[in-house]
């Protein structure tokens, strides 16, 4: 039968086909990779990273002692010595490789400590500058100039953040302090202190500003983005029953548009969480063997009242954040790039990527299910 | 021409007196004069783009929220008092000049909240007070009886015609003088209409009922006078029955019957 709907295997239909097998190429080419990395460091960190001890202990020296009988024993500092009087004319060799024994539960502590102070104040400067830009600036030139101006800071490199975290916080930085140092750029007599700018050290708070700083677009655009979402009927509903803008802020727009913000903010602790170079010069250690809080305070006298004891408490909760301390990014590059690579380095470097990854994966699931969570409770 | 009202009734209630209105440079209403009385019900109509919904919502100055807004010159007054005064507070003009919108929008919020959230910004909180508030303003919306027994169930989830009904709840509980509707009904079915047009009805004697309408109909069924607008400019007021049928311009001619869009 004659069929006049058959294709002519004409040149615009080749073309088609083209097009389609290399869009499909390029995707297929990105899934691939994606998910060959994603084994290859399941398969290498996974044993490692579920030895016991690597999530509970602080990092430390491996020392690795041979055996005549061609036993290899992995140990720590503190029992490599009893090991070695145990093998006694049995021992061979040992070999000490830093940074690559106990476990990781400093860097881990010291990346979460620098999320939490990051994410508090990105968010906090973020949403401000999020509803100054769009409930109350005028639009106009100079809204264009700041919307302008906090993409160019997207775009500056996270090293260049570091040095900028380096001059402001750690080095300029004002503290309050009786006895400013020599160091400081000025100081301000209040009377009875002095607010002297000498800057915080590196510790917890410079990286964690710093790191502020390199996710503060991030957060301001999601946040706007998710602002202008919320329809413009709440807002001249709510000032038309006599609410005042910062009413109508509060209860008729934030709200709503929360969820957004909360989704935008976990990529950003994703990104915080990851990032290296803004907090190698203003709060990250290669080396600590205590966690910020294990800190030697003199010990109170036996009459001490309820306030020292408070007051204490107060010193080392705040002592966590003029700490420096290690970090799962940081912990990682020094494994990789600052000592002889073998066989044992390579295992802790694997296993802490293995652990980085399924930190940054969570969280972008914990976004991904608070995103539908939230939208089905706040549908209009 | 403006049609005065006639001699025995007092001042009208507002008074829009040569009214300029413009976004930017863009000029949309051109010496507007108006009086309202508190005893009527007006409409405006007239085509899209008439200027009818910016002199509605330059009443309770809703429009100050646009950005390029302005009055030109001239003014709008509520028993006497320039509305556009530096010593007159919109916040405090809104709460007794209430309005009610095109496309029903209570907050995806309860019931209960919504019907009371002009209250709540005003500062109160004794929940009796609040409670009893809400009660009133549901009934007089002809909602009390459908929601009495989900008040904190999700407004969001009422039909449309509920939610249109609660959000005349939300705007009477603030007890203003005056209500501003922009095209109420534009969104609803015709069963949800009939029934907004009987609560206007059963309300007219509580407040002074200003709305923006394109259906002629329902013009012609609640409202005492009627204002046709055309290029920013008033083209014919007057007795609503009037103006339908023997209508004293041209335009306003054409468009109630339908021959000019």
């Amino acid at each position: 039968m004659n069929n006049p709907f058959a294709g002519d295997n004409t040149r615009i239909q080749r073309r088609e086909t083209a097009a389609r097998w290399a869009l499909r190429m390029g995707s297929y080419t990105v899934v691939f990779l994606t998910v060959s990395i994603f084994l290859f460091i399941t398969f290498k960190g996974l044993p490692h990273a579920t030895k016991p001890g690597f999530l509970t202990e602080l990092t430390s020296t491996l020392h690795v002692i041979e055996s005549k009988s061609g036993e290899i024993i992995q140990t720590g500092p503190a029992q490599a010595d009893a090991m070695k009087q145990k093998l006694g004319d049995q021992f061979v060799s040992e070999k000490t490789i830093s940074y690559s024994g106990g476990g990781i539960l400093g860097p881990i502590v010291g990346t979460a400590l620098l999320v939490l102070v990051s994410v508090s104040v990105a968010l906090f400067l973020g949403v401000c500058c999020a509803i100054y830009l769009s409930e109350y600036a005028k639009k106009g030139k100079f809204l264009e100039t700041v919307r302008l101006a906090i993409l160019n800071l997207a775009g500056v490199p996270s090293v260049v953040f570091g040095l900028f975290g380096l001059g402001a916080f750690v080095l300029t930085a004002p503290v309050l302090t009786n006895a400013p140092a020599d160091r400081a750029i000025f100081v301000i007599p209040l009377g009875f202190t002095n607010l002297s700018f000498q800057g915080w050290d590196t510790c917890v708070l410079s990286g964690g500003f710093t790191l502020a700083f390199v996710i503060l677009p991030v957060i301001i655009t999601a946040s706007e983005q998710c602002l202008q979402a919320v329809p413009q009927g709440f807002r001249e509903t709510s000032m038309a029953l006599g609410a005042t803008r910062w009413q109508t802020i509060w209860r008729s727009v934030l709200p709503f548009a929360t969820p957004g913000i909360l989704t935008s903010t976990i990529l950003g602790i994703a990104r915080a969480a990851g990032e290296t170079a803004p907090i190698m010069f203003t709060a990250a250690l290669a080396f600590k063997d205590k966690l910020p809080w294990q800190k030697d305070l003199p010990p109170l006298p036996a009459d001490a009242g309820m306030f020292a004891h408070w007051e204490q408490s107060v010193q080392r909760f705040l002592g966590i954040f003029t700490e420096s301390v290690q970090a799962l990014p940081y912990h990682i590059y020094t494994l990789a790039a600052k000592i002889p690579q073998n066989e044992y380095s390579e295992q802790a470097q694997y296993g802490s990527v293995f652990v980085f990854l399924i930190l940054v994966a969570s969280l972008a699931a914990t976004s991904i299910w608070l995103r539908i969570h939230l939208r089905k409770k706040y549908k209009w | 021409m403006p049609a005065e009202p006639p001699a025995s009734f007092g001042p009208p209630l507002i008074s829009v007196e040569r009214f300029n209105y413009a976004y930017g440079d863009h000029q949309v209403l051109f010496d507007i004069d108006l009086p309202i009385r508190s005893e009527d019900v007006t409409a405006f109509i007239g085509p899209s783009g008439c200027g009818k919904s910016t002199l509605l919502r330059s009443i309770n100055r809703i429009n100050d929220l646009v950005d390029s807004a302005r009055v030109v010159s001239g003014t709008i007054r509520i028993d006497g008092v320039d509305l556009y005064s530096p010593e007159v507070d919109p916040i405090a003009l809104r709460r007794q000049v209430g309005m009610v919108f095109q496309k029903y929008n209570p907050f995806p919020r309860s019931i209960f909240e919504n019907a009371v959230y002009g209250l709540r910004v005003a500062g109160v909180s004794d929940k009796a007070e609040l409670l009893d508030a809400a009660e009133r303003s549901l009934k007089a919306a002809a909602l009390w009886d459908e929601v009495k027994d989900r008040l904190h169930e999700l407004a969001t989830g009422l039909s449309g015609g509920q939610q249109q009904r609660l959000c005349i709840a939300r705007a009477i509980a603030l007890e203003p003088r005056i209500l501003l509707m922009d095209e109420p009904c534009a969104a609803l079915d015709p069963i949800a209409t009939a029934r907004i047009e009987e609560l206007i009805h059963s309300l007219r004697d509580r407040y002074t009922f200003v709305i923006v309408t394109h259906n002629m109909e329902q013009a012609k069924r609640i409202a005492d006078r009627t204002t046709f607008f055309y290029k920013g400019q008033i083209i014919e007021s007057g007795e609503t029955l009037e103006l339908f049928t023997t209508p004293k311009n041209q335009l306003t001619e054409n468009y109630v019957t339908g021959r000019l869009v």
